[in-house]
């Protein structure tokens, strides 16, 4: 998929191999962010990818966070194990999916109402927009079916990659009120 | 080839003009190739254009009226060869523009001497332009048919207020589109159908032409007599000439309008059968709006005309750039739409510096419009569009109460975006776009760069969203503030905005330092815009990193 994210390869030609990418993130950044360990990447932006090694459990297994790197660094939980966040990413694919769908029903629907759109009319230039699901801001309610992430959110144990995100904290409420409805 | 030739070429081919102030009945004749101005740096998606309009331009504008109020009226003279003939033209002219109001034509009794089009319009030319030069009002050119010769009458008109479908500002086109010359040419045929040929001198036949910019609504038959004789090819070739020779000048005016024609039977010079003639042709004024909505009509009709004249220089028929038409539609519903269903008013109260912001128009303010919009959630953005679609200006039903409770609300939705900075929810969203739109702008750049496969490079953001809400009206994805870059360059740039931020702590940022922290960048960074990267220059980059660091310094210590 073209627009969503990455993994990074063992190494590349390039030097832009999972390795490599550590080294310069922990050269880049300063604790906490610098301990985490970063896997992928999206397509042609600088949002990350990463596991939170001091957050494993007691088989190893580390939580994922989404990382935006464009101003003040912050971090969102998405999953408690990599599994879970590849469930929990096909899932807001499925609903990707419904989204286009829906939107093309719309689209039919005000087609049916008024007619096609005119050339290069207003209509005409939305009909070419396709709707995307907004990962992981517009799907808290997917992450909330992590149980064992929900634990960690409710003891506040990523707080430390939130500090000063006001959105970040509130996102996370959106994730703990989606448990409970 | 890329986008951007494909796009000149296009817009070109498509710009196929038709000198129509200058044709005669032969349509096929009056094909006259030009090329429409094209913006040089006019990228696929967004055209970026200052509305402060030079001098230079200006001038060109005032010429090209000229040389059009020349030719419509050399279009509604040339067919009329009696000595002894009279025609009327009648103009609206404002700082250079020229809007045909009405003409009138009175035949002659003997057949006269042609005049070539050179002579006519040698001699009218300096006439018009020493006549008309800056003049605001009406004014009347009386034309006498002589034997060899068009001898030309001027006067002012009387003292009337600017009739709403007059231009104000010069447009630097000379020639109608391809559309607006086969809808009239339609029309025409229409009417000669229905005509046939008039039995005599008393035949006499009133039709009501509805227009819009430069576009043909429809036409009403009014009052007729004497109409249907049967006659031949030519004849009904000649009166479908003289018919879209009389039409054209009108669809240069702006606004929705209506034109009266009214026919009479005559008996040219050396002819045995009554043929048709255009006698009189005149817009019809409707009441001019009064009360709380006058302004808004007058504010809106100046933004109307403004789009509308960009879109007449710039691109020619059915080749209507979508975000020129696009942004033109808008407004048109935001403003004129909402105005003719009443509900004027209810927006001013709730969305005035929305409106402030829309009156500026053009692509700039449809793309920041644009992002606005993307700031709605997706139930609200399909309301939004639905009610779009309702509110059809061009005749739809008025608003109902519920349709009008809601645009309130999201009117009143959008005001309250207008200055609100964006979240990093919305943020992530608008670099979606942003992504999206560089492809687009860049096709064989992103090839290059392997941008959506795995590739070192990033998308850009000159001036930083997080200062989008300073730079009220700027579309901030346009194409002039995306840049692709390797990540160490995207790196270190969004370490020296992580500096500003820190310096400038929680004040107050005003937009000129954004745009002098922007411009400082570039000055350090530009060389790695949009270009495939050097991993050897990573040298270079840091001594630009080190410069640009200090005259981050020095821009937080100056404020």
């Amino acid at each position: 998929m073209s627009e969503g994210f990455f993994l990074f390869p063992f190494e590349t030609q390039e030097g832009r191999g999972i390795v490599t990418v550590n080294e310069e993130w922990r050269w880049d950044w300063s604790d906490p962010f610098r301990g985490l360990l970063v896997f992928a990447k999206e397509q042609a932006l600088a949002y990350y990818f990463a596991t939170v090694p001091g957050l494993a459990d007691e088989q190893g297994i580390q939580p994922v966070v989404w990382i935006d790197t464009y101003e003040d660094l912050y971090a969102l939980p998405i999953a408690s194990s990599i599994d879970r966040f590849f469930d929990t990413y096909s899932h807001s694919l499925e609903r990707q999916v419904e989204l286009i769908r829906e939107d093309s029903e719309f689209k039919a629907r005000l087609e049916t109402e008024s007619g096609p759109p005119a050339p290069d009319s207003l209509r005409a230039l939305w009909s070419k927009d396709i709707p995307r699901i907004n990962f992981p801001w517009e799907v808290p309610d997917l992450i909330a079916r992590d149980e064992s992430l929900v634990r960690l959110l409710r003891a506040g144990r990523f707080d430390f990659l939130m500090d000063g995100c006001e959105d970040a904290h509130e996102w996370v409420g959106k994730v703990l009120a989606a448990v409970s409805t | 080839m890329g986008w951007k030739p494909i796009m000149r070429g296009v817009l070109c081919g498509l710009a196929v003009l038709l000198q129509a102030c200058a044709v005669g009945h032969g349509a096929s004749s009056a094909l006259l190739l030009s090329t429409a101005w094209v913006p040089e740096d006019s990228p696929a998606g967004v055209l970026l254009r200052e509305s402060h309009r030079a001098e230079t331009e200006l001038s060109e504008a005032r010429r090209a009226e000229a040389e059009c109020a020349l030719g419509q009226v050399w279009g509604l003279v040339r067919g009329v060869d009696e000595v002894g003939a009279r025609v009327e033209v009648r103009f609206w002219a404002h700082e250079g523009t020229l809007t045909l109001l009405s003409h009138r034509t009175l035949g002659g009794l003997e057949r006269a001497q042609p005049v070539a089009e050179a002579t006519f319009g040698k001699r009218f030319r300096s006439q018009l332009t020493s006549y008309v030069g800056e003049r605001a009002g009406e004014v009347l050119f009386t034309l006498y048919r002589q034997q060899l010769e068009w001898r030309v009458d001027f006067r002012g008109g009387p003292d009337t207020p600017r009739p709403p479908e007059a231009k104000t500002q010069p447009v630097r086109r000379e020639g109608v589109s391809v559309g607006t010359y086969a809808a009239i040419t339609r029309v025409a045929g229409e009417m000669v159908r229905l005509l046939g040929g008039p039995s005599g001198r008393e035949a006499s036949f009133i039709a009501t032409v509805t227009l819009e910019d430069d576009g043909v609504s429809g036409w009403e038959p009014g009052f007729q007599e004497g109409a249907g004789r049967e006659v031949g090819l030519a004849g009904r070739e000649r009166l479908q000439g003289e018919l879209i020779q009389a039409l054209l000048p009108f669809t240069h005016g702006v606004g929705p309008r209506e034109v009266r024609l009214t026919l009479q039977g005559v008996l040219r010079p050396g002819e045995s059968a009554a043929s048709w003639r255009v006698v009189v042709a005149e817009t019809l004024h409707p009441e001019t709006p009064s009360g709380a909505d006058a302004d808004l009509i007058a504010e809106y009709r100046t933004l109307h005309e403004s789009i509308l004249r960009e879109w007449r220089e710039e691109v020619a028929d059915s080749g209507r750039l979508a975000v020129r038409i696009g942004a033109e539609e808008l407004a048109f519903w935001v403003v004129g739409g909402v105005v003719v269903h009443g509900g004027g008013a209810i927006f001013k109260a709730v969305a005035p510096r929305l409106l402030e912001i829309l009156r500026r128009g053009g692509a700039r303010v449809r793309g920041w419009l644009d992002t606005l919009l993307q700031r709605l959630t997706k139930v609200e953005r399909d309301a939004f569009k639905s009610l779009w679609e309702r509110v059809d200006v061009r005749g739809a039903r008025p608003l109902s109460k519920s349709e009008e409770r809601e645009l309130r609300r999201l009117a009143k939705r959008l005001e309250e975006l207008v200055d609100a900075p964006l979240n990093k929810d919305e943020k992530k969203k608008l670099r979606d776009r942003a992504r999206a739109n560089f492809r687009q702008f860049h096709p064989e750049l992103a090839e290059a760069m392997k941008l959506g496969e795995d590739g070192l490079y990033e998308i850009h953001h000159r001036c930083p969203l997080e200062y989008a809400h300073l730079l009220v009206g700027e579309d901030i994805n346009a194409r002039k503030n995306l840049v692709a870059l390797a990540q160490p360059v995207h790196r270190r740039i969004n370490i020296l905005w992580a500096k500003f931020r820190k310096e400038r702590g929680g004040s107050e940022v005003h937009p000129d330092e954004v745009k002098k922290m922007a411009e400082l960048i570039d000055r350090h960074f530009q060389r790695w815009y949009d270009v495939l990267y050097d991993s050897p220059s990573a040298s270079a980059l840091d001594a630009a990193m080190e410069m640009a660091l200090r005259d981050v310094e020095l821009l937080i210590v100056k404020g």
